[in-house]
């Protein structure tokens, strides 16, 4: 046996704990750390953590931002275009020059444009497109007709005369006597004797042409109207008629 | 039950921000470290400071923690490093020579390696005096012989442990820890005649 076989069974013995030295040592006064020292490390523990919880919301906000913030974005946006494309796709807001020219342009050449009143001509021509579609409308109800007009200044405005079916602002003197002679039969009187009345429809100016429509709404003349409108609107595509038609 | 959850969960939990989990990780380490630091520092006053800082690195690296071993050796690597520091800063003293890892001294070999078992406790009285005399002894030993008998008693560590604390290989703690044995046990021996 070499001598340092009983050491290092010894050894071995300590590492298994069962050992003496062990045993006396475990004897001695266990220190253990201050209580305040205690608390300064747990109160240092426990900023640490609050502090490591605030910046985790910051990070989870901060994720969450720009998500929000592009959600906001197309909720705006799909807000705004459903704003002013409302009507299938037809802008509510004009394009104020390709509209007017394109529409201007569409109209000069037409025959229509020399047998409308001074009146419709200016008001075709002064008017954008797309500006108030019934102004008019209004216009012509609120203003009388300007002197320099062939027809007398007189002569109602067709929104006065629903049932002529046509503007008499054309119409001469006489037969709008005769009509208020013979009320019973203003319509068909109207139809035979006022110049725009006489017209096809395809020479009218649009807003005539569109109030001759709405006049056959108005007498139940529903196919009569709807075919009208069609060709209405197969010639004047983009011309803004619902809101007069509504 | 947190309670019963190991180390190195705990310390995963608090790296999430769970405070409960540090407490409980505290209150199991918090006195074989601090005892651990008072047995290498030599006085109470370095051992706080020196425990505060442990605790202060433990928690800064909460959240990189990651369990490549077992907590406590990580935790025990984290003092024994601040221990280095510690004895580096104090290097210029002659009373601990043994503060350069690199010295000489601390494994040179012992004239005989005194036996197990000639220590015999008798009474409480004579336990207090071989307990009184054991801690004179250790704060005798060089400071790698002290730390391997400390890693062992007070944290309860494997020579393949102490080996991974102190950055030596298994034959080399095994020896340190050896060789403290040994002075310790010669130095009692010698001391009572026993």
């Amino acid at each position: 046996m070499s001598p340092q076989e009983p050491e290092d069974r010894a050894f071995d013995r300590y590492l298994q704990g069962d050992s003496t030295l062990s045993k006396i040592y475990k004897g001695t006064t266990l220190e253990t750390p201050p209580a305040e020292l205690d608390a300064a490390i747990l109160a240092e523990a426990r900023q640490a953590a609050a502090t490591q919880a605030g910046k985790r919301r910051n990070q989870a906000l901060q994720r969450w931002m720009i998500p929000a913030a592009l959600a906001a974005v197309l909720v705006l946006a799909v807000g705004l275009a459903t704003f002013v494309f409302e009507d299938g796709g037809a802008p509510l807001v004009p394009k104020p020059l390709r509209s007017k020219g394109s529409f201007e342009q569409r109209q000069r050449p037409s025959k229509m444009l020399d047998r409308q009143t001074p009146l419709q001509q200016q008001e075709t021509t002064r008017q954008p497109m797309g500006g108030a579609v019934d102004e008019p409308i209004r216009r012509r109800e609120s203003e009388p007709p300007q002197s320099n007009v062939t027809a007398p200044a007189s002569a109602s405005s067709p929104a006065e005369q629903p049932t002529t079916g046509a503007p008499a602002d054309a119409a001469p003197l006489k037969e709008e006597a005769k009509r208020e002679q013979r009320p019973v039969d203003k319509a068909s009187e109207a139809d035979q004797t006022a110049p725009t009345g006489a017209m096809a429809p395809k020479d009218l100016a649009p807003q005539e042409w569109l109030r001759r429509i709405v006049e056959l709404r108005k007498q139940g003349k529903l196919n009569e109207a709807q075919s009208s409108f069609a060709e209405f609107r197969r010639r004047y595509p983009d011309y803004p008629a619902d809101a007069i038609l509504k | 039950m947190i309670g019963n959850q190991s180390d190195e969960e705990l310390m995963l939990a608090y790296g999430n921000g769970d405070l409960k989990a540090f407490e409980i990780i505290y209150r199991r380490h918090s006195g074989g470290l601090y005892r651990y630091l008072m047995r290498q520092c030599g006085n109470a006053g370095d051992a706080q400071e020196l425990f505060q800082d442990v605790w202060t690195n433990l928690i800064r690296a909460r959240e990189r923690y990651e369990v490549r071993a077992k907590f406590s050796t990580y935790l025990y690597r984290l003092a024994h490093n601040r221990v280095i520091d510690h004895y580096r800063r104090r290097a210029h003293s002659a009373t601990d020579k043994a503060a350069n890892p690199g010295g000489q001294g601390d494994d040179s070999e012992p004239d005989e390696l005194p036996q197990e078992g000639v220590l015999q406790v008798e009474d409480h009285l004579h336990l207090k005096r071989l307990t009184s005399r054991l801690l004179e002894l250790l704060a005798e030993l060089p400071s790698l012989q002290r730390e391997a008998f400390l890693l062992r008693e007070e944290a309860g560590f494997s020579v393949e442990q102490i080996a991974e604390v102190t950055g030596v290989n298994p034959e080399t703690a095994k020896s340190r820890l050896r060789y403290a044995l040994a002075k310790l046990r010669r130095g009692l021996r010698d001391e009572f005649g026993e």
